[in-house]
């Protein structure tokens, strides 16, 4: 299986850099909000010594000097989605891992481009040149991994045929196992990869189980993981900026409402149903603002949704003034309808099905469950009775 | 000796169903129930109606070893509460 990473490193940096060209020359810390605390989310390439998932506060008592802007995520995941986008039209196979780095399949493709040159120019110019990407290619998602993280910006890298001596040099940091494993393996001296790969697979594999016998593999530069391609979920979107920000609700709903005319018009949303609606917004001197309106049942008429989202926002306390809005139709469906059958089995059931798709994009997962009795001769009163996942 | 599997619940599997809740009693000299604190109130037990003794899967690593008290308390309300007799817990059943 031969594979092209595409790795973009401190994708949100760069990201950051593009808006405000005054960051590039300094040292720059982009956190993100949790709960509790702050966390260190990206940095600019020159900090060694503040990583990602680090405390806010850790980091700037390591860095003093370095510019601290808040993480707009929303923004870099659409930066990213159209990347992975336009990578899709080169390969039907695209996964999008973590934000930054981008799996494509290559097989097949060379009758299509001809040579293996042009498909590495399709595939570096499909992400933008200020993100320097780096592209690496080789059997296995792991290998081109490590061969994207040594190519330089905006050019390839094939390891040599002998993957083994290729991996050899990296440090057992770069393998995809938890923490603690790796360790385990520094504690038993093991600080390379190649030092794993000239160990025999039994000991690893009993010292550490099927994740041994995996990292045994990926240091040898075996890598079976299949590619995932990833579904693309449509979406229509449309935006609009204020003239001045503001945080009064009359001109938010004005704009709402033109946006929805907009978005009901588009030729995409014909005949057609949406289960969701994102509304975001940037907020003067704050971080993105961002609301979920799920509807109750789909819709595909301006009137119904916006009477939904009215009366959403009626009762949402803007974040501060906003400087646009934008709102993103997700889950598009095709028509629905209610119409009565003489099978009222068949109709109920596929309503229900229909419900429970609903509530799978509100929540993620199926959430409604029914009782099942599983040992209702059990004298343990809690064994008697369990809930199973509903499927209609 | 039966070791415990350590599978967790996922959201796919199966979910446990009036599973006991902790709860605390004040018990007598005997060990009998009578006072529980429901929803944040103690309440008195009137009488025991009834009481029982389950003991099950003894050749596991924790055991299963229970007496229960079927309480009168106010009101008339029947409540099933049982002693944990490996932990010393009183748990509420449903």
């Amino acid at each position: 299986m031969r594979v092209a990473c595409v790795l973009v490193d401190h994708f949100a940096f760069r990201i950051e850099a593009l808006r405000q060209p005054g960051l590039v020359k300094r040292r720059v810390i982009v956190f993100q909000r949790s709960a509790s605390q702050s966390m260190v989310f990206d940095t600019s390439p020159d900090m060694r010594d503040v990583s990602p998932g680090m405390p806010l506060q850790e980091a700037l008592a390591r860095c003093k000097d370095a510019v601290i802007i808040e993480a707009n995520v929303p923004s870099y995941e659409r930066v990213f989605e159209q990347t992975l986008l336009r990578l899709g039209n080169w390969s039907p196979v695209v996964e999008g891992a973590d934000l930054g780095c981008a799996y494509v399949g290559l097989d097949g493709l060379q009758e299509t481009f001809g040579t293996e040159d042009r498909l590495i120019d399709a595939l570096l110019h499909s992400v933008p040149d200020h993100l320097e990407p780096r592209l690496g290619i080789s059997q296995g998602k792991f290998p081109a991994y490590l061969a994207a993280m040594k190519a330089p910006p905006g050019r390839v890298y094939m390891p040599p045929q002998a993957l083994p001596e290729f991996l050899a040099q990296f440090p057992v940091e770069v393998l995809p196992v938890p923490w603690d494993v790796k360790t385990h393996l520094r504690s038993f001296g093991l600080e390379t990869l190649g030092q794993v790969a000239r160990l025999p697979v039994g000991p690893i594999q009993a010292q550490f189980g099927p994740t041994g016998a995996r990292l045994w593999r990926l240091s040898q530069g075996i890598d079976d993981t299949p590619l995932l391609a990833r579904r693309h979920d449509e979406e229509v979107s449309e935006w609009m900026s204020f003239p001045v920000p503001t945080a009064n609700l009359s001109p938010l709903l004005m704009t709402v409402d033109h946006l929805l005319g907009r978005l009901f018009s588009r030729p995409e949303m014909r005949g057609r149903y949406t289960r969701k609606a994102l509304i975001s917004g940037s907020v003067f001197n704050r971080t993105p603002w961002q609301h979920d309106v799920l509807f109750k049942s789909p819709v595909g008429d301006r009137a119904r949704a916006y009477f939904v989202i009215k009366s959403r926002l009626e009762y949402h306390t803007l974040p501060g003034p906003l400087e646009d809005v934008r709102i993103t139709f997700k889950n598009l469906t095709g028509e629905v309808g209610r119409q009565e059958s003489l099978f009222h089995d068949l109709r109920r059931r596929d309503q229900l099905r229909d419900t429970v798709a609903q509530l799978e994009a509100a929540y993620g997962h199926n959430p409604i469950y029914q009782v099942r009795e599983v040992e209702p001769w059990s004298r343990i009163p809690e064994r008697r009775q369990a809930l199973v996942p509903y499927v209609p | 000796m039966v070791t415990h599997t350590g599978a967790k619940a996922s959201a796919g599997a199966l979910r446990a169903l009036n599973q006991p809740q902790p709860v605390a009693v004040k018990s007598d000299e005997d060990g009998h129930p009578i006072g529980l604190k429901l929803h944040g109130h103690w309440v008195g037990v009137e009488t025991v109606s009834d009481r029982w003794r389950l003991d099950d899967e003894w050749w596991r690593q924790q055991p299963i070893s229970r007496m229960y008290y079927e309480c009168v308390v106010d009101q008339g309300i029947r409540v099933t509460v049982f002693r944990d007799q490996v932990n010393g817990q009183w748990y509420l059943q449903r």
